[in-house]
């Protein structure tokens, strides 16, 4: 067991029996253990990997000096569980790319840090157009989690405050939009839709003590500074500091364990160096090991009382899973083409953002929405697009050249309706290195979200027309594959009605109440949206609500 | 901007040491062979030339091809189709594969290499990011609001 940075001696199974163990540290497990600990609770959080070192990323190596690194046997932290270590199944004819990041902060390390409010526009969309089940809460319900989160973590946005994009007092300053961000937004204006400071998870000015962005543009690869909120730095290691947390290290937790009582009592993981099996026991459980890996967890732990997985009467648990479609459109402004190459790395990731906004006029053929990020926008590495502009040689040279500081990037990403089809399953798949069977996903979209496409094409083609841009070309319809938003939601879903939910509106499980989920699978809808914050906001409150539980004897 | 500007020039000074410390080629081929390595490095050239500025084959694109193939033996073994099929004059040999997968593997994988180097990015494209800047100015033009 580790408490900080000490080495984890072996666990046997253990007679201790804990107040609350946590699955998983990204950023619900991460927010659950720091709220719990400072109210008082001990907890002992399980963690399939290790503490990523920040001292070792590699948020300066320049692309020609990652090969010169690698060539002499070094590597940065890798952060992506490999496949074959823990494979997972998926349809052939429709692949679900499943990314995971098992260690400390999970895929906080290296997220998009986009921090979006949902809004009522997303928490009533299923009550009124009954597609499906009703969230259980409203927007007054997560608000004051919100600003709470916001002012923990802290996001950069604008001040724009729309009914699909709820604004904040607690934002940080926004940064200046790059050039070729000017103009999709001067572009969007012509085309009749408003594009708004992007709300992002990057510290613009030094916040609670911990330094601000110095613009390298580099987080994908981990920030060397935690000038972003990652899950290890703003939660863990500020819980380690109440004396009130344990992490046990690679430990890959398998199945909640079940007593007599109908209750959960306690966990069983393996030990991912030494392969062993381990069981450690608890008064509560709470499920944050990310949507899908929690989802394969509850489904395993079958029992006869419940023979489909913990807490799954219901019979939801595993469907309904659902993410967003989105596709990528790149044109070049022409009032860039041909200009001096300027450093487009700010705040890493695009400084705008497109609110959904088809609620608003005419009744659409379809349900839910769509909103657009810009990614990728400006003079930045990686030059996919130039695969794709015509010919070779020294007048191609030239082109790519010219066009480098020109690239607008378009991301429009909308909603996928929850269907019981898409569905994690664990029966009839083989089992994992530990004798675990392993997940499958089974995924595909439907007509709402082809209907959605097209209007998303229009409006994405409207917004290029109208900055006069060159296009790179595109096909009409083509979609990014599955999975690829890592926005993956709802396969554990909350709502007021035991018989359609597996969850309350506390991210309690109806049919047992010592466990809680409170990763993305807890959504009842997905939304067009990133998911992260609303992921933290809802496990603030989750963890207040058991903490209070605690305190009243309930559970 | 004096601490970009310091890090451009100190940089500069790196690639000009480097340049002289390593020539090109000095490490023998990884997967292909000599005579394959040397007509990649004449087919990344058509691609991408030296003009007034370095093109693929300066900036070692067929090497960094040849490391890939050595890492994948799948995808060495497709190169080694491909450079059976385009041999003889590069010029002539890419004409001819215009529209074929041959030249598009050849195409992606010169411009993936190219750009990645300091050659490509730095010195013909220009970027001087992934640096330390003190304060975000972004785009400072009134004609472009």
């Amino acid at each position: 067991m580790s408490t900080g940075s000490q080495a984890a001696p072996n666990v046997q199974r253990s007679a201790e029996v804990h107040e609350v163990i946590v699955i998983g540290s990204g950023a619900a497990g991460g927010m659950a253990a720091w709220n719990l600990t400072r109210q008082g609770v001990n907890v002992l959080m399980l963690d399939a990997g290790t503490r990523f070192r920040r001292t070792q990323f590699w948020s300066h190596v320049k692309p020609w000096e990652a090969r010169e690194k690698a060539a002499l046997g070094q590597r940065p932290p890798q952060f992506y569980v490999d496949t074959k270590e823990q494979p997972y199944l998926t349809d052939e004819k429709n692949p679900f790319e499943l990314v995971r990041v098992w260690g400390r902060g999970g895929k906080t390390n290296v997220w998009g840090r986009v921090s979006l409010r949902y809004s009522d526009v997303d928490f009533e969309g299923p009550a009124k157009d009954g597609w499906e089940i009703p969230w259980p809460i409203r927007y007054k319900d997560i608000a004051p989690y919100y600003d709470r989160v916001e002012q923990l973590i802290g996001v950069c946005g604008g001040d724009d405050d729309q009914d699909s994009l709820p604004g904040s007092k607690y934002h940080l300053p926004a940064p200046a939009p790059r050039c070729g961000e000017r103009m999709i937004m001067r572009a969007a204006k012509q085309a009749g839709v408003s594009v708004v400071a992007g709300r992002r998870a990057v510290l613009t000015k030094e916040h609670n003590g911990r330094p601000k962005c110095h613009f390298c543009g580099a987080c994908g690869k981990g920030c060397d500074i935690g000038a972003f909120f990652n899950s290890s730095d703003y939660l863990i290691e500020p819980a380690f500091k109440t004396g009130r947390l344990k992490v046990l290290d690679n430990a890959v937790v398998a199945r909640v364990l079940v007593g007599d009582d109908g209750l959960a009592n306690g966990v069983q993981y393996f030990d991912r160096t030494t392969r062993e099996e381990r069981r450690i026991y608890a008064k509560r459980v709470i499920v944050a090991a990310s949507c899908i890996d929690s989802t394969r967890i509850l489904l395993n732990s079958q029992s006869a009382r419940y023979p489909n997985g913990i807490g799954n009467s219901s019979d939801v648990i595993g469907h309904y899973l659902t993410e967003q479609i989105r596709f990528h459109m790149y044109g070049f402004a022409p009032e860039l083409i041909g200009t001096k190459a300027q450093n487009d790395d700010g705040i890493g990731g695009e400084h705008i953002y497109l609110p959904r906004y088809n609620h608003r006029g005419a009744k659409r053929d379809y349900l839910r929405g769509f909103g657009s990020q810009f990614w990728n926008t400006g003079a930045q590495p990686g030059l996919f697009w130039a695969k794709q502009m015509p010919g070779y040689g020294a007048d191609f040279k030239k082109r790519v050249k010219d066009c480098f500081p020109a690239l607008m990037a378009m991301h429009p990403y909308g909603e996928v309706l929850p269907y019981r089809h898409n569905r994690v399953r664990v029966d009839g798949t083989p089992n994992d290195q530990y004798g675990v069977p392993i997940a499958k996903l089974e995924y595909r979209t439907g007509e709402n979200e082809q209907r959605m496409l097209k209007e998303m094409y229009d409006m994405a083609e409207s917004i290029f027309r109208a900055a006069k841009a060159e296009m790179l070309p595109f096909t009409r319809g083509a979609i990014d594959s599955y999975g690829s938003a890592i926005h993956e939601h709802g396969t554990c879903r909350m709502g007021d009605d035991p018989k359609r939910s597996a969850l309350n509106k506390f991210n309690q499980m109806h049919d047992v109440k010592n466990v809680f989920v409170m990763d993305g699978s807890s959504f009842t809808t997905a939304s067009e949206k990133n998911p992260t914050l609303t992921i933290l906001a809802l496990a603030w409150r989750a963890s207040d609500y058991l903490a209070a539980e605690m305190k009243r004897g309930n559970v | 901007m004096s601490d970009q500007f310091a890090s451009t020039r100190r940089e500069a000074l790196v690639i000009l040491a480097g340049a002289a410390a390593l020539p090109a080629q000095a490490a023998p081929p990884k997967f292909l062979t000599e005579a394959e390595l040397a007509q990649l490095a004449k087919l990344v050239d058509v691609i991408l030339p030296r003009t007034d500025t370095p093109g693929a084959a300066d900036a070692l694109a067929h090497v960094i091809i040849d490391e890939r193939c050595a890492a994948n033996a799948s995808l060495g073994a497709r190169w080694r189709e491909l450079l059976g099929r385009m041999s003889g004059d590069a010029e002539a040999a890419v004409k001819a594969a215009v529209d074929t997968p041959d030249f598009k593997l050849l195409k992606d994988a010169t411009i993936d290499a190219y750009y990645a180097t300091r050659e490509g990015l730095r010195q013909e494209l220009g970027w001087n990011a992934n640096t330390y800047l003190p304060e975000w100015k972004g785009c400072t033009h009134d004609e472009h609001r």
